[in-house]
């Protein structure tokens, strides 16, 4: 795969390649985005109640308006949510980002309550904007990620490479959606071909998996782990799973395919590895966060003064509204499963992996907390995670 | 004036797995970890030999230790949710299985920190759900003879660890959500409820006169509370991680610390300064222990994440 052909922004440094897409159909649902706020910000300058409408530059539309603070409760509060997407999406549409519905629900969980909320609004927010929800730079949530030269021949013939495969991030097919089950929608792409000048291990392919609160492995994730195994046993295969009892199963289920089938552990799943969340991880957070502050400082200097100023607003503008911190206490029945799976873990033998698994549960135990992925990421935006901890594991 | 502590001894790798938890009697030290076996190494020996081996105590592993500080009886709490008592045999110097806190009492999740009173007779726990309760267990039938609540009914925030006093006057427990309460064990109410930490209490220890109730947690500043009239009474601040463990001095007149970042540190109570800090080791400490007072200078040791324990004694001659 030839990194130079596709279109390439830098930022902090890094290449971040995205989809060569048409940039005006991208400008134009920038321009209606930035029409409808800008009419909110005129009946907030009339003193007026706030109002979205989406008829706005549609004659063919039936009016769909949203007030605030409305009639209810309830309005008001989809005033707001709409309010928070159409301002993400406007931010990942300008500095050419792609977010998963589930980052959009990280925003701001409290607002959303609950995932199935995100998905429902931003299907209906592309619907009144009379555009598909990808428009929006806005995909379904993954379930892992690969990267390195590797492509894909799916069951139509076409060939996903990490290149298409990674920001283009969006089905454009539904061939790709129902071949893919929307598998590698790389939201969270990872840089290894940076890791690779630096480390130089151009050899490796890097295969991700990521997995998220309803990550059991299915037929299909599995079905394609197995056809990596098959065709390219080299290729390292990780876990990256929740700081919680749910997410060390989920490795789990992995690493064993089934709960009941522990003794079927064989070539094809043993090299399946846990990248974390792990309670080190967690400590060490603070290390990462200054490493990775001289690392973009170092290398913004390296870039000229347009490129930095670019990667500073995308970074600001997407991160306007910050993650809620994700570290939370364990509930009960976090601990009841946490103690099932330790339960579970005792039949294993001579598993280097599952004893550090069943340290982790205790640790966990001890420690009371639980993180989610989303706690790493600075806004959606988990590869600078991936390259420090990657580097450190390929090193 | 700070004091001088040097590391005597440090068995290690004294567990395959972290070492949660210690406690300690005149002549023993007993760990328990991640594994289902408990320890017991020898503290009248310079060199700390491992004198007794139980095996397939706890099968998930072991979260809690105590011991009575007449130094007959232990008890111990799995992950599994269960709660075991150990009786010492004097003549043998060695430590039997005197059987399991059951019945309707000790559901699953229903026992997290677990202290002894002064004669092993009582042994209170705490709950995911803010409960305390105090099992009688020298009698054999272990009924629970009190339950205090901490918030309404079965909504309290999980008791991460708890104490007793000497004199069995009080019951102190720390909470996840901040709050530390004292229980009057005669009239079975509460006392007090100490706010300020606001983070997680991860240990609570009441002086050896029962005056004094220290409280360490995720704030990093261990907080000191007179029992008299409940009044915060001072702060001690220096660590920067999670304070995970405490210990009062036989005589009150030191507590001992340990946190997440490897570090312990002795504090001078009277002065309200740290007065030593050592670290073995950058992972975390679980649990810090004074030895009892022998004929020896002052002890104290440490367990953690590195599976060793470590034994510091106080420079004599300065």
């Amino acid at each position: 795969m030839d990194w130079t052909t596709t279109n390439v922004i830098r930022r902090d440094g890094e290449q971040l390649v995205t989809q060569p897409r048409s940039i005006t159909s991208a400008g134009a649902v920038i321009s209606r985005i930035e029409s409808i706020l800008e009419s909110v910000l005129d009946c907030v300058a009339e003193g007026k109640e706030l109002l979205i409408d989406f008829a706005t530059g549609r004659e063919d539309q039936t009016t769909q308006k949203i007030h605030f603070p409305g009639k209810c409760l309830q309005e008001a509060t989809k005033f707001a949510r709409i309010l928070l997407i159409l301002q993400l999406a406007h931010d990942a549409l300008v500095s050419g980002i792609v977010l998963t519905k589930r980052h959009i629900f990280y925003q701001h969980q409290e607002l959303f309550g609950s995932q199935r909320t995100v998905d429902k609004l931003v299907d209906s927010l592309a619907l009144a904007l009379g555009i598909h929800r990808d428009e929006l730079n806005i995909v379904a949530s993954s379930k892992g990620v690969f990267s390195g030269c590797l492509s894909i021949r799916l069951q139509d013939d076409r060939v996903i490479g990490p290149a298409t495969g990674d920001a283009v991030c969006r089905p454009d097919s539904t061939a790709w959606d129902y071949a893919t089950n929307d598998w590698i929608n790389c939201d969270h792409k990872l840089r290894s071909h940076t890791v690779d000048s630096r480390r130089n291990i151009s050899l490796f392919d890097i295969f991700v998996v990521l997995a998220n609160a309803k990550g059991y492995p299915d037929i299909l994730t599995c079905s394609f782990l197995q056809l990596i195994r098959f065709n390219c046993p080299q290729i390292p295969i990780f876990t990256l799973v929740d700081y919680d009892p749910d997410g060390l199963n989920i490795f789990r289920c992995y690493r064993f395919r089934s709960n009941n089938a522990i003794q079927e552990t064989d070539a094809t799943t043993s090299s399946i590895r846990w990248l974390g969340i792990k309670s080190q991880d967690l400590l060490e957070y603070e290390t990462y966060l200054n490493s990775s502050i001289r690392h973009s400082s170092a290398s913004q200097q390296l870039t000229n003064s347009q490129s930095s100023e670019e990667s500073n607003s995308s970074k600001t503008s997407i991160s306007s509204t910050e993650c809620r911190d994700p570290v939370s206490f364990l509930s009960t029945r976090d601990r009841k499963v946490a103690v099932g799976i330790l339960e579970k873990l005792l039949d294993v033998k001579d598993d280097a992996e599952v004893v550090e698994a069943q340290r982790e549960l205790q640790v966990m135990l001890m420690m009371g907390v639980k993180a989610e992925i989303q706690w790493l990421d600075e806004a959606g935006n988990l590869t600078d995670w991936l390259d420090f901890k990657l580097g450190k594991l390929l090193l | 004036m700070s004091k001088q502590y040097l590391t005597t001894h440090t068995v290690d790798d004294a567990h395959i797995t972290d070492i949660f938890s210690l406690a300690a009697t005149q002549k023993t030290l007993l760990s328990a970890s991640g594994s289902s076996t408990l320890h017991v190494h020898d503290t009248t020996d310079p060199s700390f030999p491992l004198k007794q081996s139980i095996s397939g105590a706890h099968k998930l592993g072991c979260h809690h230790i105590c011991t009575s500080r007449n130094g007959l009886y232990a008890a111990s709490a799995g992950f599994g949710g269960e709660v075991k008592i150990w009786e010492y045999n004097k003549e043998t110097g060695e430590w039997s299985d005197g059987g399991e806190v059951t019945g309707p009492t000790v559901k699953p999740g229903e026992v997290w920190a677990i202290a002894l009173s002064e004669d092993g007779g009582y042994l209170a726990g705490t709950t995911n759900d803010g409960r305390i309760n105090v099992w009688d267990v020298a009698d054999r039938s272990r009924a629970k003879i009190r339950e205090y609540e901490t918030g309404s009914a079965g909504s309290g925030s999980f008791g991460m660890c708890v104490d007793l006093s000497r004199d069995g006057k009080f019951t102190a427990s720390g909470h996840q959500n901040g709050s530390v309460y004292v229980f009057n064990n005669d009239t079975g109410r509460i006392l007090y409820s100490l706010s300020g930490l606001a983070k997680p209490v991860r240990a609570v220890a009441i002086s050896p006169a029962g005056t004094r109730v220290a409280a360490a947690g995720d704030a990093g500043i261990i907080a000191l509370y007179d029992t008299k009239h409940g009044e915060h009474v001072g702060n001690l601040t220096g660590h920067s991680s999670w304070i995970t463990s405490l210990d009062w001095s036989d005589t009150g007149e030191y507590l001992l610390s340990g946190s997440m970042d490897g570090k312990v540190k002795v504090w001078s109570i009277e002065r309200g300064v740290c007065v030593a800090t050592h670290s073995e080791t950058d992972k975390a400490l679980w649990a810090v222990r004074w030895l009892p007072k022998t004929a020896r200078s002052e002890m104290f040791c440490t367990g953690g994440a590195n599976r060793s324990i470590s034994f510091y004694r106080e420079a004599t001659g300065s």
